[in-house]
């Protein structure tokens, strides 16, 4: 059977978010294996409890582990590797989210009068949401 | 034996919104459900509105929920509910017409929308254009649709919103584009790739469990939106 | 009052209507107007497959396919009609390709073809592969087909709408009456060709193959309106429905090496059939398993046989025939193959009777299938008014409820696809072509009246006494008894004489139901009277003829008569009095001689 394709591939901006959805479902799973990873390097089975570990896991603010043998940890956020890290994880679980309650919405409201209306406030809050995060972790 | 049937009845020019009304009818565990609706109709109340023709299966007229599922009359035995008691109620997500009749244009309007025809302007040759049986079992599952909307009117994301398109119309966009002679596949995943297509579906499977001619819709569905992401018609 | 005008008017949106509206559209303003929502239709349930000499697994030509059906029709088939068709077939199958129909394949990627009952190698007798399928759902494949392509031109439909009366106005057709059934608003379309294509009759026995909705309305109404009919008393009894529903079992499980067994287990057919054995004619299988069951071979004595397709009978057979596959290897299957080739059989037995075909053999007896007789037409489709072939302009009717005659007394399986196709087809073209080139008649103010007279009726009419389902069953059990497979003169008359009475017992039906909104109680009461009037023509014309021919098998006159009875029955139907004349049958290179299968 010869191979068939199609010859203008179809790029909505529907497909674009069902896609992210899933890349970026996929990436926060990965980020956050990366982070417990990380703690547990860094000595956290001794130094943390479970709840702490997990609230790591996605969160890894270095404030949580103390152990002086790892220099940068102790730095905090001040650290880029942290920062970028965690910027990452807060995009890509925002927007997951904020995408999630649109998805939600419009499968009620569809193409009437307010989906514009309500694409614009959800695309605000997202917005706010990553400027007040990006900010924590910056200036912390 | 005596069955109980349980009807929503609902007559546009007497009744503000649609009323039960119950029925004692004899029959046997073999005998279809249109048969049971036939005899009241015939020989209790005349009046009683269903739409119906082939009475086995292929025409796809009587589709109704029968005891909260969403069949066909004329498939459905007695004894295949395993009870005396039948409730039977028009379709979900089509406005009502009177009884068991549910307005229909909408959901062909929708069938429309998708181009469900072969698109193919190279000339044809002579005879017939060739096809292998590999090719024309690729795409056989989707040629089974009888258009009876049992599946649109069981999912969710429809009854949410009348603007989806559907798993009945995705089911037959899949015919053409899978169809190894259709070259209109780009044209369909650009329709089905919009706010209304393939995106609404979210593997609920009530579709698959509704369809009375056992295609695998979800499945389908799911091909769809891997051609759409891939660009790959195998 | 709502007014239309279009050039072409289709009535009947299954194959044949489909077809004709698709060709006529391509030139002239169209609309098809339908009872049921076209894919309803009942070409949908067809199951055999498409016979067309394409010859892509074993020598054929349309020159032995017009034999076959010439002989299938007991000779009284029109044979340059049934010429044309053959030769028609092979294009109609590969336009039917181009559009998009998912033929089954063969390896090597052509459309795959099976043997059917009565299609034969001329040469050798042997049974031809002759029919194109896709799966068992031909006739599904091609409604969606024909119907997306009604899609893709934009064809106009009315949909739901129940044509009542053809209006004719000096001497021309000009349009029919019609109620819309969601409102019980009548509509005028006004038009300068009309295409009858409405399908048969068969509701008028008790068991049937046809749908609930095939109740003869665009014969019935051609009848009212002194148009003849013809050949009505050939009515073809398929052999193979499921017992007691009627249910199509088709004749493709035949054609993939079923059998037909008696209460004893042998394969009677040998006996009536020598050569072609299950896969004869179907008037000369149904009479046979008639004969069975007469004799006292039914299954556990009862009025039904068995159809065996499981794979260690259908082998076991295959070897003692000396059936080969199409490459010299012998036939035999697994129960894989059979499932694979006939997948809605499997599931009508499994839904209707519990019983699994591979495993069990299937319970069938006769139902009343197909109408050979209907609208007397010529090649075109242009309906035809005496037997002098005289035509009345603007009208034509095509496929079941249309007489060309291409199947005469008895039609051969996969015929009826191939009619449809090929007559749809040229009545939409010359539909076209007259409507284009004709002048619109003014029509008269009361033109409606007829139509509204058949159903102001019955609505409010509180002194009625009579139901419709009583009236409906004792005609369909009568007309089961004594119009069926056999016939005799005593039986027939009982029959007349009980359709007369019922037609006097059916002024007084009383609804139930005098609503405007889908009044399907209304509808039914309609649809009965189109049923009752075409009981009593096909009674009357089976009366008169005293021969037995094709389907028409009588025990008082058991022996085809070809020097008083080669003719068509012509019925008219005035003032409450049936007329028959006769019209000779059409032959070109056949003589009629002894039909042994």
């Amino acid at each position: 059977m010869r191979s068939r394709t199609v010859s203008q591939p179809a790029m909505s901006f529907e497909y674009i978010m069902w896609m992210f959805t899933r890349i970026s479902g996929l990436a926060l799973l990965f980020l956050g294996f990366i982070g417990l990873v990380m703690a547990l390097i860094m000595n956290a089975r001794n130094l943390l409890d479970m709840p702490t570990l997990t609230r790591w896991t996605f969160f890894p603010n270095p404030n949580h582990v103390v152990n002086s043998n790892i220099p940068d940890v102790s730095q905090g956020w001040a650290n880029a590797y942290w920062q970028i890290m965690e910027m990452v994880i807060a995009l890509f679980g925002i927007s997951h989210g904020f995408n999630g309650l649109r998805v939600v919405i419009e499968d009620f409201i569809g193409n009437t009068f307010w989906q514009p209306m309500i694409r614009g406030v959800i695309f605000l809050m997202w917005l706010f949401f990553i400027i007040i995060a990006f900010y924590v972790i910056l200036a912390s | 034996m005596k069955v109980t049937v349980k009807i929503l009845r609902y007559n546009p020019e007497k009744d503000k919104r649609p009323r039960y009304r119950t029925y004692h009818v004899e029959a046997e565990p073999t005998d279809r459900v249109l048969d049971v609706l036939e005899k009241i109709k015939g020989y209790q109340d005349g009046s009683l509105s269903f739409r119906r023709s082939c009475a086995h299966g292929i025409c796809g007229s009587c589709a109704m929920r029968i005891n909260g599922m969403n069949r066909l009359a004329c498939k459905t035995l007695i004894k295949d509910l395993h009870s005396d008691k039948i409730v039977i109620e028009p379709l979900l997500g089509l406005p009502l017409m009177k009884d068991l009749i549910v307005d229909m244009k909408p959901f062909f309007e929708h069938y429309q929308s998708v181009k469900p025809y072969l698109i193919n302007d190279e000339p044809p040759p002579l005879t017939e254009r060739l096809q292998s049986p590999e090719e024309r079992e690729r795409f056989d599952d989707t040629t089974k649709c009888i258009l009876c909307a049992a599946c649109t009117t069981s999912c969710p994301s429809f009854w949410s919103n009348g603007q989806y398109v559907g798993p009945a119309a995705i089911v037959n966009a899949h015919r053409f584009i899978f169809d190894s002679r259709d070259r209109g596949a780009a044209e369909r995943l650009r329709i089905l790739s919009d706010q209304f297509g393939v995106y609404r579906c979210h593997t609920i499977f009530n579709c698959t469990l509704a369809c009375p001619r056992d295609i695998q819709i979800t499945k389908a569905i799911g091909e769809v939106k891997r051609a759409i992401a891939t660009g790959s018609l195998d | 009052m709502n007014k239309h005008q279009y050039e072409v008017i289709v009535v009947g949106a299954g194959g044949a209507g489909l077809m004709a509206a698709l060709n006529a559209s391509k030139t002239a303003v169209t609309a098809v107007i339908s009872k049921l929502y076209p894919t309803r239709s009942h070409t949908g349930t067809a199951q055999g497959g498409i016979g067309a000499a394409l010859g892509n697994l074993e020598e054929d030509h349309p020159e032995w396919h017009t034999y076959d059906t010439v002989k299938g029709s007991d000779y009284l088939g029109d044979q340059d009609a049934i010429e044309f068709m053959c030769q028609e077939a092979v294009p109609a199958v590969y336009e039917l390709e181009h559009m998009g129909l998912p033929f089954s394949r063969t390896p090597d990627g052509r459309i795959a073809q099976r043997p059917f009952g009565g299609h034969t190698n001329n040469v050798t007798g042997k049974p031809v592969r002759r029919s194109c399928y896709a799966a068992d759902r031909t006739g599904h494949m091609i409604l969606q087909t024909l119907y997306q392509q009604c899609i893709k031109n934009n064809v106009q439909f009315f949909d739901e709408f129940q044509v009542l009366d053809l209006l004719i106005v000096n001497g021309v057709a000009q349009g029919v009456v019609a109620i819309e059934l969601a409102t019980s608003e009548i509509h005028i379309f006004h038009a300068n060709a009309v295409i009858f294509a409405t399908g048969g009759f068969g509701r008028i026995w008790k068991i049937t193959s046809n749908a609930y909705s095939l109740t003869g309305d665009g014969v019935a109404i051609a009848l009212r309106r002194g148009i003849p009919l013809e050949d009505m008393e050939f009515f073809q009894f398929h052999p193979t429905g499921i017992y007691k529903l009627g249910i199509l079992i088709t004749e493709g499980v035949r054609g993939e090496g079923g059998v037909l067994v008696n209460d004893k287990g042998e394969r009677f057919m040998e006996h009536y059939a020598p050569h072609a054995k299950d896969l004869a004619s179907r008037d000369v299988v149904s009479r046979a398993m008639y004969l069975e069951v007469r004799d006292g071979r039914g299954i556990n004595g009862k009025d039904y046989l068995y159809l065996d397709v499981r794979p260690e009978t259908v082998n076991k057979y295959a070897t003692l025939d000396g059936r080969t596959r199409p490459d010299g290897t012998p036939y035999q299957v697994t129960g894989e193959e059979i499932l694979q080739k006939l997948p809605d059989i499997i599931d009508f037995c499994r839904t209707y009777l519990g019983v699994d075909p591979i495993e069990q053999p299937m319970p069938v007896q006769p139902t009343a299938h197909y109408a050979m007789g209907g609208i007397p037409t010529n090649i075109y489709g242009q309906v035809v008014l005496d037997e002098n072939n005289t035509i009345l302009p603007g009208f034509y009717a095509a496929g079941e409820s249309a007489c060309v005659s291409v199947h005469g007394a008895n039609r051969l399986g996969t015929n009826s696809l191939v009619d449809i196709l090929v007559f749809g087809k040229h009545a939409g073209i010359h539909a076209a072509q007259y409507a284009r080139g004709a002048q619109f008649q003014t029509l008269p103010q009361d033109a409606a009246d007829f139509a509204r007279q058949q159903l102001d009726r019955f609505l409010n009419n509180d002194k009625g006494t009579e139901k419709i389902s009583d009236i409906a069953e004792e005609m369909k059990i009568t007309m089961m008894d004594h119009v069926g497979v056999f016939r005799t003169e005593e039986g027939m008359n009982v029959a007349l004489n009980k359709i007369r009475e019922l037609k006097q017992r059916y002024w007084n039906i009383k609804l139930d139901d005098n609503g405007k909104v889908f009044n399907t109680d209304l509808l039914n009461a309609w649809e009965l009277g189109n049923l009752l009037d075409l009981a009593e023509v096909t009674t009357a014309s089976a009366l008169a003829r005293k021969e037995s021919r094709g389907a028409h098998a009588r025990e008082d006159f058991p022996k085809r008569d070809d020097k008083n009875w080669l003719k068509h029955t012509l019925a008219w139907l005035k003032d409450g009095e049936i007329h028959l004349r006769y019209k000779p049958v059409v032959i070109t290179k056949y003589q009629p001689k002894e039909r042994v299968y």
